[in-house]
């Protein structure tokens, strides 16, 4: 049982680690990416379920989220246990940001989003019904946010800005009911917060003042060590009333000097302060919405193609259960890799047939990855702002009752033109802890993370009018990958072989080519 | 050896919950859809050749499943059919639960990649039901019926993009004779159509 236990924690550990190996081959980690793509493409700002509202010359040169780090995880996972060791925090807050508001109480709530002047409460059955919808003008429509900015008082080489959302009454009690909670009452709310970021031990401490008058203490974020060139903090915060805020803090690189005449104002006093109360009257730009889903399945394990070089795997004795039950008889003298990779293939794919063809952009349950970025932003005329930007994430199965994980980098969002946004997000899930054993007895391997990588875009005409688009569409060699925009198809990849799961990235070898 | 002996109970659950098939019980479920499924049929008869897949075939704790029709046609487009079904695997049976959907797609561009597979850009996307279907059967695949008009200008490299989504399906064909309504060019895709 020692042997079993530890080997599970071997296996835990190298697949809910994240990926720490992006610089193989010179493939830039994330925030290296944004870095590069800031110079080219104007400035980088974070979109984790939060606003990006400042025009262009106000936003600060290189406001930037990197990969979460491990640190930062550590510190926020007793904050979020239920949710399962392999999910990291910032997916979590990203996730919880987006959660798909129900039907029924949405209609009381003031702050919810809504497409066509209707409440949000139909975004996951692709109602979108065009890649512009607009809102009527309705201010109550308008997501709320408050991204406010906080400086160092004694310095002026760091800086940070505190983008958050309220959700009231999401979760009755986050520590014990944090995933299973349906958002049944949920309300975003804006709210004011003072913050102060403390370069010495890296800690953000403020309070929030919300709209309906509650104080509530902000607990510490953790902002990052100082040598992280983008020190970024997350923490979720219990507001007390069934309130919960979620806190994204973004640091600029340590070193970069900004001169005090670019400090950010508090994007909430540039436009009209709404009470719930208010709405129609007001008079407020409207706000635009695409919706992009890309979906990573399996359309069937054949071909299933040649493992070169043959390796070994996994010795079969190591191999733990169901899968000494699952393999046919006389797996275990199948020498080469390829001759165990046709016995698994036996298992998981022609039989047990996933054959998986979505249609849609639906969130059912028919694909191994599927990212949905909810992208809303205003047009004055043909200048676009107020970009944010929602994930939704989910993992299909990979065997019956057994389900992949599902993460993701981004997404981010670089200014390309006065009227045009690129959002950039990558997709990307690994095997269950459970099938993973079945994989490596194939044969070893590292290349464990399966992927797809979608630059969106959204853009101003010169009518006004919000539109969706894309510059590019990847992924990784297996499975197959469609994108969605607003419910339309606009691109799908076919699959290559099975055995391209154990050809690594050059990129990054935690990665499938 | 203990680590395979211990957790007989997690084999066990394993071995209740996963309804392992085989070809024949396969074949079998998707081949009794000729009574069930008469529109899956149809296509076969209009288009000449289709895929019938049904998704997770096989995999407990499905609600329902998901049946798939699925055709490829004038060098630019796929119209797939889907719809749910119920699967009795001890009948080889299934039976319709939903209504079917048509999904018509239009391809705009393909790009074959380095790595060998193919890319493919959409334009038309269209989605009509089972009574625009009965129409469009009854007048041997005339879109215009439905009010679609379809461009005479097939795509180069549509027939490798077919076949890169066709070849991990298990070929299944619902008809015994090809009877019934045909498209004109129906007929001649069965002589050049090479699963491989």
């Amino acid at each position: 049982m020692i042997r079993i236990s530890v080997w599970f924690a071997s296996i835990q550990h190298r697949l809910c680690a994240p990926p720490k190996h992006r610089k193989a081959a010179g493939f830039p980690t994330s925030a290296e990416r944004l870095e590069s793509l800031s110079t080219t493409s104007g400035q980088w700002a974070m979109l984790a379920g939060a606003a990006m509202s400042q025009p262009p010359s106000q936003i600060p040169a290189e406001v930037a989220k990197h990969s979460q780090t491990e640190s930062e995880s550590d510190a926020a996972l007793p904050q979020i246990g239920a949710y399962g060791k392999c999910i990291r925090i910032s997916q979590e807050l990203m996730s919880t940001v987006g959660v798909i508001p129900s039907d029924d109480d949405l209609s009381n709530d003031s702050g919810a989003r809504s497409v066509d002047g209707s409440r949000g409460d139909d975004r996951s059955a692709g109602s979108y019904s065009s890649g512009h919808t607009q809102s009527s003008g309705d201010s109550r429509s308008t997501p709320h946010h408050v991204a406010s900015t906080f400086s160092l008082d004694k310095s002026t080489d760091i800086r940070a800005t505190l983008f958050g959302n309220a959700l009231f009454d999401a979760f009755e009690d986050f520590s014990t009911q944090p995933k299973v909670a349906a958002p049944s009452r949920r309300q975003v709310r804006p709210f004011d917060d003072e913050s102060k970021v403390d370069r010495v031990n890296g800690t953000v401490t403020g309070t929030v003042n919300h709209d309906d008058g509650v104080m509530g203490p902000m607990s510490n974020l953790t902002a990052g060590s100082l040598n992280n060139p983008f020190p970024t903090a997350s923490t979720m915060v219990n507001l007390g009333m069934g309130g919960v805020a979620s806190f994204v803090g973004l640091g600029l690189p340590v070193g970069e000097q900004l001169a005090p005449a670019q400090s950010i104002e508090n994007l909430e006093t540039s436009r009209p302060r709404l009470s719930p109360a208010e709405g129609p009257d007001v008079d407020v730009i409207p706000t635009d919405f695409v919706k992009f889903v890309a979906k990573s399945f399996i359309n069937g394990v054949n071909p299933v193609g040649v493992i070169v070089p043959d390796r070994p795997g996994l010795p079969f004795p190591l191999l733990p259960p169901p899968w000494d039950y699952l393999l046919p008889v006389g797996a275990e003298y199948l020498f080469t890799a390829t001759a165990r990779l046709n016995a698994l293939a036996s298992v998981v794919g022609t039989i047990e047939a996933f054959n998986q063809n979505p249609q849609t952009d639906a969130m059912d349950q028919t694909y191994r990855l599927f990212s949905q970025i909810e992208a809303s932003f205003t047009c004055d005329g043909a200048n676009i702002g107020n970009v944010n930007a929602f994930p939704i994430l989910d993992g299909g199965n990979e065997l019956p009752l057994i389900k992949g994980t599902i993460d993701i980098n981004g997404p981010l969002a670089a200014r390309l033109d006065a009227s045009t946004f690129e959002i950039w997000w990558q997709g990307f899930g690994h095997p269950n802890p459970l099938v993973e054993p079945g994989m490596q007895w194939v044969a070893y391997r590292t290349s464990v993370n399966i992927w797809h990588e979608v630059r969106a875009t959204v853009y101003c005409d010169d009518q006004g009018t919000g539109h969706g688009g894309y510059l590019s569409f990847q992924g990784s060699q297996f499975p197959s990958h469609r994108l969605w925009i607003d419910g339309t198809k606009v691109d799908d990849i076919n699959q290559g072989s099975f055995s391209d799961l154990w050809t690594a990235s050059a990129f990054d070898w935690t990665f499938v080519a | 050896m203990p680590i395979r002996v211990l957790p007989i109970t997690v084999i066990l659950a394993i071995a209740a919950c996963s309804n392992r098939t085989n070809m024949t019980e396969y074949r079998a479920v998707h081949l009794s859809a000729k009574q069930s499924l008469p529109i899956a049929v149809q296509m076969e008869e209009l288009f000449g050749d289709a895929d019938h897949f049904i998704t997770h075939f096989g995999f407990s704790g499905q609600k329902s499943n998901t049946w798939n029709t699925e055709v490829y046609f004038d060098g630019r487009y796929t119209l797939t059919m889907q719809v749910e079904i119920l699967i009795n695997y001890s009948k080889k049976a299934l039976v319709v639960s939903g209504n079917p959907k048509f999904y018509l797609h239009e391809v705009i561009k393909i790009d074959h990649l380095p790595d060998g597979r193919i890319q493919s850009k959409y334009g038309m996307n269209r989605e009509f039901t089972a009574e625009e279907w009965t129409k469009l059967y009854e007048n041997k695949g005339d879109f215009s019926v439905i009010g679609i008009e379809l461009r005479d200008d097939p795509l180069s490299g549509f027939d490798e993009y077919e076949q890169g989504w066709r070849s991990p399906r298990i070929p299944i064909s619902l008809l015994e004779k090809k009877t019934g309504p045909k498209r004109p060019d129906a007929t001649k895709k069965e002589q050049t159509t090479d699963r491989k």
